[in-house]
């Protein structure tokens, strides 16, 4: 019996490690235009929900948040594959992209109707959010799809990413009910601020901590 | 980040390299999707995985769902590090191999 390393071919496994990477991205990208455009649609709902009164924006903002972590289970689910918008190397900026573009349409919306303007803004802000999660899903596609074909780093810190957005929306709205209304804006900028600088510190102690190793 | 060029046993052989080629691609993938993916049995997939979590590389977390089991595995750290060491190999045998042509 021959020894299988003596017919090794290193061109042979990087094919196979493509083609197994190429077929996962096909297998994802059959009926993902359902899934993103409910997504873009709950992320319109989102939005348009921040035009309610007190208390009714808080209650869409939650119900659309659940609905879109059901859609998300489900499509894991059916897939069998989880993957988290953050993880991909790439791919992850432009959820990060998406979802900035989100929370200031969804600040926007909020701030407007909080100070007298009408709630109609509602329909234009939501179909905006709406089309802008549609083109960045899509995107995001795309872009993991690059990421298939040539990004083989290890390991990745989606976890510690998503603990510092989390930590930068709480510390946000923790602010903007400590401080006045007037300064609800500065208070939600200076959230957003200590989150980043939060991230960045993570990074590099991260970045250090691995060279510590290296040596 | 780059990795460090190393061949790793473990990962060699085409059918755990491929199981890892899909996991470093995803947070989680299912038994049943990784089995069709690269097209084995059962009973395959299952000494695969069982070297590939001896090496601390994959980790398997079994979840109820619709009245049954279902596997869920994901590529460990360690695993991560090792695969894309391993990749980075191939990639550097492969040039060489060209080169030599």
């Amino acid at each position: 019996m021959s020894d299988p390393s003596d017919t090794f071919n290193p061109t042979q496994a990087l094919d196979a490690v493509h083609s197994t990477r190429a077929d996962l991205a096909s297998r994802l990208d059959e009926g993902s235009w359902r899934y993103d455009l409910i997504y873009s649609g709950l992320a319109g709902v989102i939005v348009g929900g921040q035009a309610l009164p007190m208390g009714w924006n808080a209650l869409a903002s939650v119900v659309g948040a659940g609905a879109l972590g059901l859609l998300a289970r489900d499509w894991a689910r059916r897939k069998g594959v989880w993957v988290c918008g953050v993880t991909p190397r790439r791919a992850r900026w432009v959820s990060v992209g998406l979802g900035l573009a989100i929370g200031a349409l969804c600040a926007a919306v909020f701030f407007m109707t909080y100070n007298g303007g009408s709630r109609w803004i509602a329909l234009p802000a939501g179909l905006a959010a709406a089309v802008a999660a549609l083109i960045g899903s899509r995107l995001w596609r795309q872009v993991y799809r690059r990421d298939l074909q040539d990004d083989f780093a290890a390991p990745r810190m989606s976890m510690g990413l998503l603990f510092l957005m989390g930590l930068a929306a709480m510390v946000g709205s923790g602010l903007s009910h400590l401080l006045n209304t007037e300064e609800m804006v500065t208070a939600w900028l200076l959230g957003v601020g200590i989150g980043m600088t939060g991230m960045a510190a993570f990074m590099m102690a991260r970045r250090r901590f691995r060279q510590g190793f290296a040596r | 980040m780059i990795s460090v060029p190393q061949f790793d046993p473990v990962i060699h052989a085409p059918g755990r390299l491929q199981i890892c080629a899909l996991l470093s691609a995803t947070d989680k993938a299912e038994f049943a999707m990784i089995r069709d993916a690269i097209r084995v049995s059962d009973s395959v997939l299952s000494k695969h995985l069982k070297l590939l979590e001896d090496a601390d590389y994959v980790r398997a977390t079994k979840v109820a769902a619709g009245g049954r089991l279902r596997t869920w595995l994901t590529l460990t750290n360690e695993g991560k590090r090792a695969f894309a060491g391993h990749v980075a190999e191939l990639n550097r045998l492969a040039t060489l191999v060209r080169a030599a042509e």
